[in-house]
């Protein structure tokens, strides 16, 4: 019996002793247990998940030298070789946290990311067109953000304290040289390029990435459609015109082509205007879009545009203001951009881009002709290489060939002036972002540039940095220079001038949580080198002028409070001078407004199938020089304050029904003044006000797509 | 004495050589089918990542399995659609992508799989509608319009193709008669898959119910 009883316990402990108690803990670098981390021996099925508290307990049949191993999402797994040679083995672990790009720190300072593929972002591609002050227009939603100064009878991009050309806009990396309609003088512009055709955009607003250059103030770069979802025809019929657009798509190949046209003579003679139009604007657009897939995980997107656009009107002749001159416009563009991006290896990406452009204008300011034609070409290179997993390089170089033709006449009778210039400027660029510890990340850049026209190059450093404060919020700052070449137009009368040149210093926090975002920024802009000539109009230009811009920006948006509701406001704040071009005197520039405020609001409202929205505007005046008093003194104008509504009713599931009333208050705007030359009888210099064109503006589109899916439609490009 | 100790041995050893050897097949379908049965029935949010645990453990040993990857990614997809934090949220569909592209890599074009990979559209599009609405829900539909076409028997993919689409007519105005036919179409096929024993996927019965609710409106 003794004997049996020993054949027992052996049965019994022959389990007991093969199986081995393996327990411990894990708890991050801060010492705080982690649940939900996964413990096993490796290439087993022996393993367990800590409870809340950290720990963990199981047992395994395996014996001798084993692995094991800690595993936990957003954590750097961790393999331990374990010894199992006794009943119970005790092993604790400490994880550190692994770097996730999604969740984690990232560099913010002064960008404005539109995107659909993250989640932290300010502004998502739809808020362009749903954005009811924008009326479709990019440059339209961008204004509402803060960091700009809305100039209502320009409708171009002031950033900063910035002038209009100081702001550039790039798609897919590569420049865009004229990316605004043609308009007469203190008529508002739209951007050229349609939004429907973006999935993403970054507005930045000051201390960007040294891949791009020739901006002082702001990029704006626009990413095109990687590749579209489905076949399907879209055709819109507008107040002002229409289009039709067809997609057709394959698995590798997506081809779209789209044909606009525009004329605004049957809403003018509905709508009576504060402008007399002799030809209102007629434009017709053509536009082809490529997307071809490369091998495995190459994309080929050619996008290509070609625009025709004339209007004609009668504006006060700023040499009599008593009397109206004749304004004609013709403008002819093309625009191609391709660009080619793949993997060469795991760890290295190649893009390759080329875009070309081609403007020809033929403006009259009677009796003045003036004839422009500008082409440019542009090439770059880029690769990107995620050297470990803390650090990625990007570098490139990219060269801009450039010509620009620009004849003038007096009158119909006299003989052109012409003036031209060709210019190549290359540049290359080195970037790193180094993450310095999952809370700390570094972009440290490099860029230069060598003009032949200027035969002058240049060297601009670049340096982010954002620090997470807390699992919400972050603080990051920015400092770089920035380099521009002078306008068209001073490059043709003088050819000893230098780059201009602006230095950012930007301090920004930011707290995105739970559909909230909240962002303060805070800048000084140093403005150097600025081309100056006198009044007189002599031959001086030199690079002596100079100027800063200081400020605040404020942007908070909220989606969560109210269901359905989605609003944000945007307050700027900037104090900026300069003393540039033909001023005499460090005086703040007429586009720059102190107080900029923007409140933007959409509701969705279900029962009535409809989305309606408002745009409130307001900026406090902007400075203008009175010929009546003494130099110097600068004078505001009145405040501007807009409210513009939409509404868009969604009728069946491919018919959307859009409307929008800009300024339905009516209020009369004052831009500015055109002042006479000389003064009247009396001695005093009259005026005209510059306002707006039309007291408001009424649009209203019917928008229809018909695809094999009968749930597609337009709504994403609403 | 000896002979016993002899016996003995040699039995514990027969025994214990027939328990591993049979552990080389056993033990898989015994872990799957206590994983996907905790998978099922478990209640509370946090026990869904010790079972995504589970499956990744087996999948790792079981490299030339694609039924773990898929249990591990439905797992992190069920955490998703149950989490509220937004971020965590964010990190579990990340999971759940990661991890069928694996599976996917090992079996491409299977209906189940891309059933997966529109549901998870599905539930990307409801974790924050403005942002990926307009470019998900498109392409949830797509998707689940394929997983159908793989397998017009699958009713995971009839049910969930079903509510998409039921959703987006009411959401935009437009029949729901279709698509409430497939859901209720799909009732049968999931009736067909009950009581049998192996690990294909098996879930989505509970849910037809409340979809149909949708389609008296």
């Amino acid at each position: 019996m003794k004997n049996w009883s020993f054949v027992f316990s052996l049965l019994l402990a022959i389990p007991t002793l093969a199986q081995v108690k393996i327990a411990g803990s894990v708890t991050d670098t801060k010492g705080e247990a982690l649940p939900g981390v996964s413990v096993f021996l490796k290439d087993t099925y022996s393993g367990a998940s800590t409870n809340e508290k950290g720990e963990y307990r199981f047992t395994a049949t395996e014996k001798g030298s084993q692995m094991l191993v800690v595993s936990m999402v957003g954590y750097k797994e961790v393999q331990q070789p374990v010894q199992l040679d006794q009943e119970t083995v005790i092993v604790s672990v400490t994880l550190e946290e692994a770097i996730n790009r999604l969740e984690g720190v990232t560099i913010t300072a002064g960008s404005f990311e539109a995107s659909d593929g993250k989640k932290s972002v300010m502004l998502k591609p739809l808020d362009i067109v749903t954005t009811a002050s924008a009326v479709g227009d990019l440059a339209g939603a961008i204004n509402t953000l803060p960091g700009t100064q809305k100039n209502g009878e320009s409708g171009r991009l002031f950033v900063r304290g910035g002038a209009s050309n100081e702001a550039r806009l790039f798609i897919d990396g590569l420049y865009v040289q004229n990316p605004f309609q043609l308009s007469a003088p203190n008529l508002p512009t739209r951007t050229r390029f349609s939004p429907f055709i973006f999935k993403g955009t970054n507005f930045s607003t000051g201390g960007y990435s040294a891949e791009y250059g020739q901006a002082l103030s702001s990029t704006l770069v626009l990413n095109t459609i990687d590749y579209p979802a489905r076949t399907q025809t879209d055709l819109s019929l507008l107040s002002v015109g229409g289009s039709l657009s067809h997609t057709q798509h394959s698995e590798r190949t997506s081809v779209t082509a789209d044909a606009s046209y525009f004329n605004l003579a049957p809403y003018y003679g509905l709508i009576s205007q504060n402008v007399r139009w002799t030809k209102p604007p007629v434009s017709a657009d053509g536009s082809l879009h490529l997307r071809q897939k490369v091998g495995k995980q190459g994309l080929l997107k050619v996008y290509s545009l070609i625009s025709t656009a004339q209007s004609a009107l009668y504006q006060p002749d700023p040499a009599n203001i008593d009397r109206e001159r004749s304004v004609a416009l013709n403008n002819r563009y093309v625009h191609l951009n391709s660009s080619y991006r793949d993997a060469l290896s795991a760890n290295w990406w190649l893009k390759a881009g080329l875009a070309y452009s081609f403007l020809n204008d033929q403006t009259q300011l009677a009796p003045a002709q003036i004839g422009r034609k500008e082409r440019s070409l542009h090439g770059k290179l880029t690769l990107v290489n995620q050297v470990s997993q803390n650090i990625s390089l990007n570098m490139g170089a990219e060269l801009i060939a450039s010509g620009y033709r620009q004849h003038y006449r007096d009158s119909a009778a006299a003989s052109p002036k012409t003036a031209l210039f060709s210019e190549n400027l290359a540049g290359a660029f080195i970037e790193a972002d180094v993450y310095v510890t999952p809370k700390l990340v570094a972009r440290i850049g490099s860029r230069t540039e060598y003009s032949t026209l200027l035969q002058r190059g240049n060297w601009s450093p670049r340096i982010n940095l954002a620090y997470k404060t807390g699992l919400y919020s972050q603080v990051s700052l920015a400092y770089g220079s920035f380099y521009q070449s002078p306008e068209n137009d001073l490059l043709i009368r003088s050819s000893r001038l230098d780059f201009e040149r602006a230095n950012h210093f930007i301090l920004n926090f930011q707290r995105v949580r739970q559909k909230q975002v909240l962002r303060v920024e805070t800048y000084y802009k140093q403005y150097e080198h600025l081309v100056k000539f006198d009044k007189a109009g002599s031959r001086r230009y030199d690079n002596n002028g100079y100027g800063y811009a200081q400020g605040v920006d404020l942007f908070w948006r909220d989606t969560k409070t109210w269901r359905g509701t989605d609003y944000w406001v945007s307050y700027s704040f900037i104090d900026t001078k300069r003393n540039y071009r033909d001023l005499s005197a460090l005086q703040t520039p007429s586009f720059a407004s102190a107080h900029n405020l923007s409140i933007v609001f959409k509701r969705f409202i279900a029962p009535l199938k409809s989305q309606v929205g408002f745009t409130n505007s307001v900026t406090s005046g902007r400075p203008y020089s009175d010929p009546n008093v003494s130099e110097g003194e600068m004078r505001k104008t009145p405040v501007y304050h807009d409210l513009s509504v939409n509404w868009s009713y969604l009728h069946r599931s491919n018919i959307i029904l859009y409307a929008s009333v800009s300024n339905v208050t009516g209020r009369k705007n004052t831009f500015g003044y055109l002042y006479n030359p000389t003064p009247d009888e009396t001695g005093i210099y009259r005026r005209r006000e510059i306002g707006q064109g039309a007291t408001r503006f009424v649009f209203v589109g019917l928008l229809v797509t018909f695809s094999t899916d009968k749930t597609a439609n337009q709504l994403n490009n609403l | 004495m000896k002979l016993i100790k002899q016996v003995v041995v040699l039995l514990t050893l027969t025994l214990f050589t027939t328990f591993t050897a049979f552990g080389e097949d056993g033990v898989y379908e015994k872990a799957m089918a206590k994983a996907i049965e905790t998978l099922y029935t478990t209640k509370q949010v946090d026990e869904l990542i010790p079972v995504a645990n589970q499956f990744n453990l087996i999948a790792r040993k079981e490299t030339s399995q694609w039924l773990p990857l898929y249990y591990e990614a439905l797992s992190y997809l069920w955490l998703a659609g149950r989490s509220k934090n937004a971020a965590k949220q964010s990190g579990y569909l990340n999971q759940a992508q990661a991890v069928l592209d694996k599976a996917q890599t090992l079996k491409p074009n299977d209906s189940e799989l891309v059933t997966l990979q529109g549901y998870l559209y599905m539930i990307t599009v409801a974790s924050d509608p403005a942002t990926y609405g307009p470019t998900l829900a498109g392409k949830a539909i797509g998707t689940l319009q394929k997983a159908h076409q793989l397998n017009p028997e699958n009713p995971r993919a009839m049910l969930l193709l079903g509510q998409m689409q039921i959703g987006t007519a009411q959401y935009m105005g437009g029949s729901t008669t279709e698509p409430c036919e497939l859901v209720a179409k799909s009732r049968s096929f999931f009736a067909k898959e009950q009581g049998q024993t192996d690990l294909m996927p098996r879930w989505g019965q509970s849910m037809v119910g409340k979809v149909i609710e949708g389609c008296g409106r």
